[in-house]
Parts: structure tokens; C-alpha cells; sequence
């Protein structure tokens, strides 16, 4: 890398960061136990042989993917939409390696292979308030990811077999986990002004294509969208600067340890 | 009915797919130096990923999700933890779900 390892600072992987990272995460898990109880349910009414739902649990470990995969699971299978679908879906992972690869390109690649392989939304959304005020731990990271496995197979695993008894997933409020835990990354990763267009833009690309673009595209095109139009906003003039407290509204109550002048997001 | 073979395949396939996904972020930044402006993209499209993924089914959802949605973020706002956010968003959804049932309103 080019960049000076200071001002991405990384603790390297660890059984301690292993083991607090899986600590941290027991109840989140509980919630993906939750949403892969509702997949397996749902594999089992869109005809998808268990042992073939957990499998796919097993080896995407994708939420938003498998959900999507299985909207397009009929006979005859269509195989380029379905991958190309699935694609789409987990696209993002590009996104999230791409952001995380100043601290994790510092590691082996066998081991951000590894870290990667269990990089999901929660953990990585997670790890994005963290970096603000402290290096990466990357056993933190993988821990996170591990336990989330575990829960996900294994509620995939009740889902398959007591998905009928179950029934909707609207009635235990099952179907809004995603939308709060992301609505609440979003609240506390938000920075004031500079997030304003690009999200803004993110938002009426992704709710147009929902229309016009095939079943996850809508969510890649308006991520690339937000990024450019952050990548075209003036750097410093949108910079909130940590020292002028009248720019601190309320949007800024949700993380109230952030701002550190030394954080590598605000020493551009 | 669909031909376990081609399910198997299928699923090992996508499987590949997801996993190249998890792995040319970081690889591709190898070859990319990271300036000021791509740091900055990077970051707007984070953020942007969560915001679209929440606009896309909030858009094909209706009140009961968008007030699920505010309360988590309510929530947050005022300093609350994540999991009381997602808790309390799960309450609203199931108890709009269990009182208003599955009408215009549900």
C-alpha cells in the first residue's frame, strides 16, 4: 500500500479479537437467527429442497441474495438471471472490501480473504462507526462475522423445518429487522451535509429502478450513484469541521464520540 | 419440479459468485491508489448501499414500514442502543400487523 500504515491503524488478528468480536455480536445474532429462520421458511414454500436452503446458507451466507434467489427459484431454473441476480445483490461486498482495504490490506491475503469471506452489513456497518475513533481489529471483525455464520445456518436450519408452523413473518414484526438495523447504522454513521446529496440520490435511483432495473440492480446503481455524486462534491468546503460547534446538529446526537480530529475520515 | 443436479449447481455457482464479490473490493484497491476524492466516493457509496437498500423497500412497503423505520431512527437519534431500536421497530411492526391486520393500513 501507499498509504502510511499510521493513519489507517490496524490490530492484527487475534483469538482475543476473535473471541469480543463473537461476544459483541451474540445479540445481533439473534436477530439473523431471526431473518434465517424466515429464510428457511421461505425456502421451503418456493420448493427449494432443504438440505439445498441450508447449504446456501452455508456457502453465500447473504441475506438480501438468498431472499432474491429464491423469488427466481421455478422450474425450469434460470440460471444467468439467477447469478446475475445474486450478483447484483452482493455487489456491495465490492463496495464494503473497497472501503475496508486501507486497514485490510495491511494483513495477509489468506487472512483478508478469511475476514472478508464473513463481511456482512451488520459487522461492516459496525466496523464503519468503530474506525472513526479506533484502529481495525480484524479478529473483532471476523468474530462479528463468524457467530452471525452460526446463527444463520442454524436458524436457517428451524426455519426449513418449522417454516410452515411459523407463519408470517409480518405478525412478529420479523420482515422490519433489516429496515431498523439499517435506518440505525444510517443515523449514526450520518455526517451532516456532505451525506445529504449523495444519499438523496441514492435513494430516488434506488426506488426509480425498482421499476426499470432487474431485482437488485436498483441497489448497485444507486450505490454507485451516491458514491459519485460524493466523489463530485466539493472535499473540503462540504467538511464539517471538528471545532465548530454550530454545525453540530441534531443528526450528530446519534454518535457522540465521533469527530475525533485524528480520525482518518476527517484528516483529508 | 426442479432437478436436484442443476439446484446443486446452481447453488455452488452463485455460491462463487457471492464469495468473488467478498474478495475483488480489497484486492482491486491493490492496483487503485487511494486519493482524497476515490476516498470520498468510497464513503458516500457506504453510506449509500444502507440508504438504498432501506428507500427500495420502504418504497414497496407502506405506513406500517416507514413508521417502523422512523422509530428506529428516532431512537438512535436519542442516543438509544441499536438492538432497542430493532426491538422496538419489530413491537410496532407486529402489534400494526396483529391490530390493523393485513388491510390498506397493514
Amino acid at each position: 500500500m501507499s498509504n502510511t500504515p499510521s493513519s489507517y491503524p490496524v490490530v492484527m488478528l487475534s483469538a482475543r479479537g476473535i473471541r469480543a468480536g463473537i461476544v459483541a455480536f451474540l445479540p445481533i445474532s439473534l436477530f439473523v437467527l431471526c431473518f434465517a429462520l424466515a429464510f428457511g421458511a421461505a425456502s421451503s414454500e418456493a420448493g427449494m429442497a432443504s438440505e439445498h436452503a441450508l447449504l446456501m446458507s452455508v456457502l453465500h451466507f447473504a441475506g438480501a441474495a438468498q431472499f432474491a434467489a429464491l423469488d427466481l427459484w421455478a422450474h425450469p431454473l434460470p440460471i444467468l438471471t439467477l447469478t446475475l441476480t445474486v450478483f447484483a445483490a452482493n455487489a456491495r461486498h465490492i463496495l464494503m472490501g473497497a472501503v475496508l482495504a486501507p486497514w485490510l490490506n495491511q494483513t495477509s491475503r489468506p487472512v483478508r480473504w478469511l475476514v472478508m469471506s464473513f463481511t456482512s452489513d451488520p459487522n461492516f456497518g459496525d466496523t464503519m462507526i468503530r474506525l472513526r475513533t479506533e484502529p481495525l481489529d480484524v479478529g473483532r471483525l471476523l468474530g462479528n462475522g463468524l457467530i452471525m455464520w452460526i446463527a444463520w445456518i442454524f436458524g436457517t436450519w428451524i426455519g426449513v423445518y418449522t417454516g410452515q408452523a411459523l407463519g408470517s413473518l409480518k405478525a412478529f414484526g420479523l420482515d422490519v429487522v433489516i429496515l431498523a438495523l439499517f435506518a440505525s447504522l444510517i443515523t449514526r454513521q450520518w455526517q451532516g451535509r456532505p451525506d445529504i446529496l449523495p444519499t438523496l440520490v441514492a435513494a430516488i435511483v434506488a426506488i426509480g429502478g425498482l421499476t426499470w432495473l432487474p431485482a437488485g440492480w436498483n441497489i448497485v446503481a444507486a450505490a454507485l450513484a451516491g458514491g459519485l455524486v460524493g466523489g463530485l462534491l466539493p472535499q473540503r468546503a462540504s467538511r464539517t469541521k471538528p471545532s465548530e460547534p454550530q454545525r453540530t446538529n441534531a443528526s450528530d446526537n446519534g454518535a457522540p464520540d465521533n469527530k475525533a480530529p485524528g480520525a482518518p475520515h476527517h484528516d483529508r | 419440479m426442479i432437478v436436484e443436479s442443476v439446484a446443486l449447481f446452481v447453488i455452488v455457482l452463485t455460491a462463487l459468485v457471492t464469495f468473488l464479490t467478498r474478495l475483488v473490493g480489497t484486492e482491486l484497491m491493490l492496483f487503485i491508489p487511494l486519493t482524497p476524492r476515490l476516498e470520498a466516493i468510497l464513503r458516500s457509496m457506504s453510506v449509500s448501499v444502507l440508504v438504498a437498500i432501506v428507500a427500495s423497500n420502504l418504497a414497496a412497503g407502506g405506513i406500517r414500514e416507514i413508521s417502523a423505520t422512523a422509530l428506529a431512527v428516532l431512537i438512535t437519534l436519542f442516543g438509544g442502543h441499536q438492538l432497542l431500536s430493532i426491538l422496538a421497530a419489530m413491537a410496532l411492526g407486529a402489534a400494526w400487523t396483529g391490530w390493523l391486520g393485513t388491510g390498506w393500513l397493514g
